[in-house]
Order: C-alpha cells, then sequence, then structure tokens
C-alpha cells in the first residue's frame, strides 16, 4: 500500500519536475547562443575597429575525389590589410602561387613565375571587390569572412543553432571556442581570450556535399604591422605581360 | 656461360621496370587529378556575393558540365608520360612550364588539341611569348595559345 503511494508520488514529482528542468535546459541553450553570438558580435566590432594587420594563416581544405574521398590540400597566406580600401594577399600552394592587390581603385590578380597579371576597376571597399570578384571573375579572395563579420554581408543571423565548446589554445594562444549551425554549413571558430579577441582558427563543414568536407583556417596575427602603402598597388616587372580575365562560369 | 648473359639482363629489367614504375607515378597522380569532382568546399561562412542566393543553384548546374571536361583531360593525359616528368623538371627553370592546374579545366592536353578548348598549362618547353594586335600569346612550336585568368588560375585557349 505504502508502496503504491510513493511510487505514484514519484511520477507525479517526475511529471511535474520534467516541464520545468526541459524550460530550465532550453533557456540555458538559448543562453548559449546568445553568449556565442555575443562572442562573435565583440570579435566582429574587434576587427572592424582595426587599424591595420597583417595574417599568416595555414589552410587546410579537403578536395573530393568522385570517388569520395577527401583529399587534403594545405595553402598558405599572406594577408596585409589596411581597411576599408587597400589589400594585399600571397597565396601559395601545390598548383602555384598568386599575388592578390587591392589598393582601393584597382584589383590585380599576379602570377610572378608565369609573368601574367589581370585587372579590375575595383569598387571602393574590401566588403565590395570581394562580391565583384566572385559575382564577376570567379575569384575567391582567401579568408573573406575576416572582412565580412560586422558589415551587412554578415550571416550571423542565419545561425540556427550555438553553443560554447570550451578553451581551448592555437599555437599557444588561448581561446574560446564555439561552435554554430547554419543551413549550409556548420563552423567552429577559436577567438583569443582577454583583451584582442582576434579569430585564430575557424574550421567550416561543408553540410551539402555528401562526404562533409572541411575547411580549416589557423591564423597568426600581427595588429601593429608596418605596412608601406607601396605593397598595395600592383608594378608589373619587365617582361610581364597583361592578360584578360576568362568571363565568370558560374553566373552565365 | 649463361649465368653470365642473364645476370646483365636480369638488371637491366629490373633497372627498366623500376624506371617505368617511377615514370608513371606522376601520370597516375595526374590522372586522379582528373577524376575531382566539382563540389566545392565551403571556404566561408558569410556572404561573398551581392547577388541573389538563386546563384548557388546554377552553380551546381555548372559544376556537372565541368566534370565531363575533367574526363576528356584523362585520356590525354594518359598518352605522353614524358610530359609530365618533363613538367616537373622545368617548373622552376621555365616561365612557361610552370604547371597549374585548375579542377575546372583540363590538363596537360598536349596531343590532339582541339582549337578553341582550354588547357591549364603549356607543354614544359619550347614556349615564347608573342603579341599580336595589343594581345599577349604563347607560341609551342605550331600551337598558338591565348592565356587568360580563370579565376585566379592561369589557363590557356588553344588558338591555333
Amino acid at each position: 500500500m505504502s508502496n503504491k503511494i510513493t511510487s505514484s508520488l514519484l511520477l507525479l514529482m517526475g511529471l511535474v519536475i520534467s516541464p520545468v528542468m526541459h524550460a530550465e535546459e532550453k533557456q540555458e541553450l538559448s543562453s548559449e547562443k546568445d553568449l556565442a553570438l555575443k562572442a562573435m558580435n565583440n570579435m566582429s566590432s574587434y576587427l572592424r575597429e582595426l587599424d591595420q594587420f597583417s595574417i599568416r594563416a595555414n589552410i587546410y581544405v579537403d578536395e573530393v575525389l568522385e570517388n569520395g574521398q577527401k583529399i587534403q590540400q594545405t595553402k598558405r597566406l599572406d594577408i596585409s590589410a589596411n581597411p576599408p580600401t587597400k589589400l594585399k594577399i600571397s597565396e601559395s600552394d601545390m598548383s602555384g602561387d598568386r599575388e592578390l592587390y587591392y589598393n582601393g581603385n584597382e584589383f590585380t590578380v599576379y602570377t610572378e613565375s608565369l609573368g601574367f597579371y589581370a585587372s579590375f576597376n575595383a569598387p571602393k571597399t574590401i566588403a565590395g571587390v570581394i562580391a565583384k570578384a566572385s559575382d564577376d571573375y570567379d575569384i575567391e579572395i582567401p579568408l573573406s569572412d575576416l572582412f565580412m563579420w560586422g558589415t551587412d554581408n554578415d550571416s550571423s543571423t542565419e545561425v540556427d543553432e550555438a553553443i560554447l565548446v570550451g578553451v581551448d589554445s592555437v599555437d599557444g594562444v588561448s581561446c574560446n571556442s564555439f561552435a554554430f549551425r547554419q543551413k549550409e554549413v556548420d563552423w567552429q571558430i577559436c577567438i583569443q581570450r582577454g583583451t584582442s579577441p582576434l579569430p585564430l582558427k575557424l574550421v567550416i563543414t561543408s553540410k551539402l556535399e555528401e562526404t562533409q568536407p572541411k575547411y580549416v583556417a589557423v591564423l597568426k596575427w600581427d595588429t601593429a604591422p608596418q605596412l608601406s602603402e607601396k605593397i598595395f598597388s600592383f608594378a608589373p616587372q619587365l617582361g610581364d605581360q597583361k592578360i584578360q580575365f576568362s568571363p565568370s562560369q558560374t553566373n552565365k | 656461360m649463361t649465368l653470365n648473359i642473364n645476370k646483365p639482363l636480369q638488371i637491366f629489367v629490373l633497372m627498366l621496370s623500376v624506371f617505368l614504375l617511377l615514370a608513371f607515378i606522376p601520370q597516375q597522380a595526374e590522372a586522379r587529378k582528373g577524376d575531382r569532382k566539382a563540389g566545392k568546399t565551403q571556404t566561408s561562412v558569410n556572404k561573398k556575393s551581392n547577388r541573389s542566393s538563386n546563384k548557388n543553384s546554377n552553380k551546381n548546374k555548372n559544376s556537372n558540365k565541368n566534370v565531363n571536361v575533367n574526363k576528356n583531360s584523362n585520356k590525354n593525359v594518359n598518352v605522353d608520360v614524358d610530359v609530365d616528368v618533363d613538367r616537373h623538371g622545368n617548373r622552376h627553370g621555365n616561365r612557361h612550364g610552370r604547371h597549374h592546374n585548375d579542377n575546372n579545366f583540363a590538363t596537360g592536353l598536349f596531343v590532339g588539341l582541339v582549337v578553341g578548348s582550354v588547357v591549364a598549362s603549356l607543354p614544359p618547353s619550347g614556349c615564347t611569348t608573342v603579341i599580336q594586335n595589343g594581345i599577349t600569346y604563347s607560341q609551342c612550336g605550331s600551337h598558338l595559345y591565348q592565356p587568360q585568368y580563370s579565376g585566379s588560375s592561369v589557363t590557356y585557349i588553344v588558338v591555333q
């Protein structure tokens, strides 16, 4: 008899408590998302306030073979930026090297090993150049997110879920790791702890691809570089030839 | 007596097979590259484009086309092993011998060139830059190519 009472009491308690716990859990999750988005906002405004910066980055990107096998490619990047009108990027990988120049008026891609370059009249900002390069010329500006966070192109509003992963460290620098879910990508970022909230590592998983390939960027920052104005303008060497861009393949 | 004749022959055959094995490695690597899917790993989380999101569906359509291009290139790459071997040797010496590979285009198409087709690299040697009517061409033997940027990689249209 008493057993019956106890068990029904327990059941009743369970029924009463479980919705309460669910509500608490939900609140905790949403506040974790808020926390993560807040950290992103904090990082974004810090990035937008930087006067100029240099980054040396290693990129590890999966290339998917037709049989589904993923091959990881390594790219090395050197970025010098004086936002919003000046950017210089050197990129090298297995297939060669290339340099991108933007001085506020003109954008140039240069392949020194071949002696070829091509230019287009550039929009007024780095963000504008990123869009034009992508839309009209199929050129991907590496690590374009760095120039998009905290602007109109920031896709933070498209984040469905976000969690705080924990405290990690990248090249010995302590950082807070967050993970986000969007419709097409899952991504993870490690933001430096302390007074300089810089992104030290970015991992993007492409969910629309069957094999879910990954893109990983590990960044080393210099937020007080001595950058000469000259480095942002392309000056051809003797024998370099100007050639044309082929029209964008993806928009025709 | 027979042993003396066979021994150098054996060594020769061994060396030959090692050589062939090594010679085929770059070719196989190149052929595998041709198998690459046009599917893309996303490299950013924010919107890059100013255009509408319809763009993505167009992209997919086009990438299927590219797969066909790659298939053709495999056939041709297999024809000439030496091209690949030489090309690696010339990498630093010859500006035009520089190997570029772009997933969207044929690689190493040196035999049976089709005018109007696009190749990712030139023959490893014997190419000179010529300028006609202000347009830059690369002349390699009897073939004329027009270099262009496809994205941030240089490719070559076969003009002649």
